[in-house]
């Protein structure tokens, strides 16, 4: 799934760790998230898109397989 | 439960582990044969091992920084979907490499200890479907 993540983060001056902090999740797992190489579950999904104050349709492009 | 308190009980379940391996390591002396050295070895694995995760634990608790990047790290929801890719992993690779075994022993003629694991595949694969049902009926 891709996502806007890198994106909007560039966008608030925001860093991985900073994300990876307010969202209660490692670094490891926003690059792994930003990267497409792991997908986030709904609530990590929300918490992303309530730090940016984004739906999560904003953040996340969802694409049929 | 708080993350301290898990830490609490932790250091706790370790401090058996230490006692555990103590009077392992004091009965070793009783046992005459070989299996006194295999029990001695075991007691001190226990100890030590258990003695490194007290100090551990007991770290994390005077750190407050540290502890808080330990519960992300313990409650990070990829890390935990990577311990369970693992786990399957682990599961189809063991159950494979235990039917090899199993084969080769029997066209070996050593029955007893093919059957041994044959039985051990069969108790895998009936643990595994009654926690796949408990799971799927829970959720």
């Amino acid at each position: 799934m891709k996502n806007r993540i890198k994106e909007l983060r560039k966008k608030n001056g925001t860093t991985q760790d900073e994300l990876a902090n307010a969202c209660n999740v490692t670094r490891q797992t926003i690059i792994s998230i930003e990267s497409g190489k792991y997908t986030a579950s709904l609530p990590l999904a929300f918490r992303i898109s309530l730090f940016f104050g984004c739906t999560i349709e904003d953040v996340f492009i969802f694409e049929e397989e | 439960m708080e993350f301290k308190d898990k830490i609490k009980k932790r250091i706790l379940l370790f401090a058996v582990y230490v006692a555990a391996g103590l009077v392992l390591f004091g009965v070793s002396y009783l046992v005459k044969d070989n299996t006194g050295d295999l029990i001695r070895a075991a007691g001190i694995a226990y100890a030590v091992c258990g003695f490194g995760q007290i100090f551990r634990n007991v770290r994390l608790m005077k750190d407050e920084r540290l502890m808080k990047k330990r519960e992300i790290a313990e409650k990070d929801e990829r890390n935990i979907w990577i311990s369970n890719r693992a786990k399957s992993c682990t599961f189809f690779f063991f159950t494979i490499f235990s039917a090899i075994a199993m084969i080769v022993l029997f066209l070996t003629e050593r029955k007893t200890e093919g059957l041994v694991i044959a039985y051990a595949i069969c108790a895998e694969v009936i643990i595994y479907y009654i926690c796949y049902l408990y799971i799927s009926h829970k959720h």
